[in-house]
């Protein structure tokens, strides 16, 4: 249970009092569904605190930049060249211990993330400094579009980031570059204190994982075949899995619920079973950093409030970040720790759920109208969408 | 077989299609519907593969217009063998008595110099077309692939007509007239067509989509079936010899055929064999690859060139076979499952199987002879079929 005290205490800026007592009633809700993942990866939440430690809670810096002004040097951004200090900009955050021993705690600290494999951050990461950091991004599609406009944002571990805008607000671009399956114009994207095109594809498949919204199944692989792929980055040549691989294989599997279906082809899977299969390959990559996009697309509601519980389990209690992409505002509201709202190319706001999401972020951003409201029951925010209605006759009466 | 689960974009609720697709098959989600993929040992097929390769061997080096014993094989064999470099044969030879003196030479000739090449072509033919047709299955993610889908067999036709038309139009030109000519001509316009095709799919990250090199592939065949049914027409009366190579045959070929396959078949599997496990990921689509520290791209076009060139060394020396290429890592996918590990070396085993009992079965047992890419096409093709429609009634809910 230390690990939920901890996220407790760690979650206690962003959300309103009470937020993780009824996260977890919302957990304990479903005990079924919970039960098994709980104890296969409980053995696995220990290790994860070392790596998060100072409770210091610092919202998103890129918030500050959201006017416009130019990444690099706005104040607080120090963290594009000192990942490390980066605690140092919490003005009033109880960062005591993060700037305490950051080398010690960086070297000793093998935080064991979702699949449970043990992973060494590199030195300079520490505490709750960032882990992935975005400085004066800017992206150009090939056929001139600009998609991407002077982007710096902070990412910190142990947090879910949501990602929502209209249609090409450059979100999912913005993942794909943080994937590196782009490389950015100009900027830098910097994950544990280095650039990211600097790592070996191999390297950085071990700290960043990505699970892609399309995805295509040609071949009747089995659920666990495709999940074992995941494991690639940590494989020779020929993919031969060890036990500890095979371990992390089968507890991915678990964690998503898949058990059952193991050992069926991926091409007789429904979009939703699919998708956790898709999910659990990502985990069983065994990231630090975890990149959903748009998760939720083919799943009914159960499935999505499901997921969205694990992946909170992932965050919470594993320490791992996680950002995603989701058109799903509802969903956001409830499950996430930071909001980042971009539109046109550029960041709209950013910041802890509670400060960014409101009615007039949500007009200006998505031009919908909307009620916001406090959730008691999730801890999160409730949207009511201002539409039909009132509204309906108006348009239908030819207003505007 | 080709079945794509992809989420639709971007309504933000369930869409219509989606809801359909969930609610269309409820009970496929935990019960027992969707079968287990049933499995056969990857290392039980290599073997009954091997077992099938040697009985053909045995079979096809026995049999035919001129009968031979299996004692009279092995003496030949000895003696061609013996003491030269396969020094490994004598504790072996020496289980044995030594070969009866005085063996017929015309014996020797039609064993060693005709029949023997003709089976080492048709194997080695065969292992590059199933070899090849997994590699291009797996890399262009469509299980309807085979190893002329880039416009090989095509640009191998086109450039063995053309050889055939010179000499057939111009009868001093004595070059040519070699019965490697057409061989050459063909392995050269197969080689520039597939370079043609990957320019023309490239994208301007000079990565290679799968859609864009098939629509190329497409593209160049057809505009090379024109130029040959140019080069057809101007040939005229003797238009037979080139409509018989490109029928495709083993007839008469020699050691010198069966070495130039072999000399492209090798570095093909050495560099197919190792990218076996990034091809399965590369299954699951460019961007889970690469987030998985695959360099797409360069596998892609290492694959494809090794893949390639055996298959245009195959057409080079024996025309164009069909269906192997396509049939044999289907067959294999079914019985043994998707993993290109086991599915690359069982294609190319698969491949020899198949081409080498098919030519045998033409040559000895087949009056006259037909050539072996018209039985492929006859026999694969309904097979083909078969294994297709019930594939197909699997997929109606899928």
């Amino acid at each position: 249970m230390s690990s939920a005290e901890d996220g407790k205490g760690r979650s206690g800026d962003a959300f309103p009092a009470g937020v993780d007592e009824a996260g977890r009633a919302g957990v304990s809700g479903r005990p079924a569904a919970r039960t098994p993942e709980t104890a296969v990866v409980a053995s696995a939440a220990a290790g994860a605190e070392a790596a998060v430690s100072g409770g210091a809670e610092e919202p998103v810096s890129g918030g500050a930049e959201a006017s416009g002004a130019a990444g690099a040097d706005a104040p607080g951004s120090g963290g594009a060249d000192a990942p490390g200090s980066g605690g140092a900009e919490a003005s009033g955050a109880a960062g005591a211990d993060a700037p305490g021993a950051p080398e010690g705690a960086a070297g000793e600290s093998r935080p064991r993330f979702a699949g449970g494999s043990t992973f060494k951050p590199p030195a300079g990461a520490s505490g709750d400094s960032p882990i992935l950091s975005v400085r004066g991004l800017c992206f150009r599609h090939a056929n001139g579009m600009r998609a991407v406009s002077d982007l710096s944002l902070d990412f910190r571990p142990g947090r879910h980031y949501v990602m929502a805008g209209p249609n090409g607000a450059g979100k999912s671009t913005l993942l794909d570059l943080l994937a590196r399956l782009k490389a950015p114009e100009k900027g830098s994207i910097r994950v544990f204190g280095k650039e990211a095109g600097e790592y070996p594809p191999i390297r950085l498949a071990r700290l960043l994982a990505l699970a892609p919204q399309k995805f295509q199944f040609n071949f009747s692989f089995t659920v666990r075949e495709v999940v074992s792929l995941g494991r690639r980055p940590y494989l020779g040549r020929w993919g031969r899995l060890t036990a500890e691989d095979k371990r992390i294989v089968e507890r991915a599997i678990e964690f998503l619920n898949l058990g059952h279906l193991a050992d069926k082809p991926v091409t007789a899977l429904s979009g939703g079973e699919a998708q956790r299969a898709v999910l659990a390959r990502t985990l069983a990559q065994s990231t630090p950093v975890i990149l959903l996009d748009e998760p939720t697309a083919s799943l009914d509601v159960a499935q999505a409030l499901d997921l969205m519980d694990r992946v909170r389990i992932l965050t919470r209690r594993d320490g791992a970040l996680v950002v995603t992409v989701t058109h799903d505002l509802h969903l956001a509201a409830v499950y996430a720790d930071e909001m980042i709202f971009m539109k046109g190319g550029r960041l709209a706001a950013a910041g802890p759920l509670a400060e960014t999401l409101n009615a007039g972020l949500l007009r200006e951003v998505f031009e919908a109208e909307a009620e916001v409201r406090p959730d008691d029951f999730s801890g999160g925010l409730n949207i009511s969408f201002r539409h039909g209605g009132e509204r309906e006759r108006h348009l239908a009466s030819g207003g505007g | 077989m080709t079945e794509a689960i992809a989420p639709e974009t971007p309504p933000p609720g369930p869409s219509v299609g989606e809801g359909a697709r969930e609610t269309a098959r409820p009970e496929d989600a935990g019960s027992a519907s969707p079968a287990l993929a049933r499995r056969m040992n990857p290392w039980l097929l290599g073997i009954l593969f091997s077992v099938g390769i040697a009985a053909v061997m045995a079979v096809s080096l026995s049999s035919g217009y001129m009968p031979f014993t299996a004692r009279e094989i092995w003496d030949i064999l000895y003696l061609k063998f013996h003491g030269a470099t396969l020094r490994f044969w004598e504790p072996l030879a020496a289980c044995f008595p030594l070969p009866a003196a005085g063996l017929d030479e015309s014996r020797i000739l039609v064993l060693f110099e005709v029949r023997l090449p003709r089976l080492v072509t048709s194997l080695v033919a065969g292992a590059a077309l199933g070899l090849s047709g997994a590699v291009f299955q797996g890399i262009l993610l469509n299980p309807l692939a085979d190893p002329y889908t880039l416009g090989v067999s095509s640009g191998a036709a086109f450039g063995a007509s053309v050889v055939i038309v010179c000499t057939i139009l111009f009868p001093a030109a004595t070059a040519l007239a070699s019965p490697l000519a057409p061989a050459a001509g063909a392995f050269a316009m197969s080689t520039v067509t597939l370079f043609v095709v990957m320019l023309l799919a490239a994208d301007r990250e000079g990565r290679l989509p799968p859609p864009n090199l098939i629509l190329a592939g497409v593209i160049m065949s057809a505009i090379l079936s024109a130029a040959i049914s140019f080069i057809k027409y101007l040939a005229g009366d003797q238009v037979s010899s080139i409509i018989f190579w490109l029928l495709g045959s083993f007839q008469a070929r020699t050691w010198t055929e069966a070495g130039i396959v072999f000399v492209f078949f090798v570095p093909a599997i050495f560099l197919t064999l190792p990218s076996a496990v990034d091809l399965n990921i590369m299954t699951l689509g460019v961007r889970s690859a690469e987030t998985l520290g695959v360099n797409t791209g360069k596998v892609r076009l290492r694959l494809l060139a090794a893949a390639s060139v055996a298959a245009s060394a195959s057409v080079a020396v024996a025309g164009i076979i069909g269906f192997v290429g396509l049939i044999v890592p289907h067959l294999v996918r079914l019985l043994a499952g998707p993993d290109h590990r086991s599915l690359i070396p069982l294609s190319t085993l698969g491949g020899a199987l198949l081409l080498s009992a098919a030519d045998t079965v033409v040559r000895a047992f087949l009056p006259g002879e037909i050539p072996v890419g018209v039985l492929t096409a006859l026999l694969a093709g309904p097979a083909f079929l078969v294994i297709f429609r019930r594939k197909m009634k699997d997929l109606v809910h899928v």
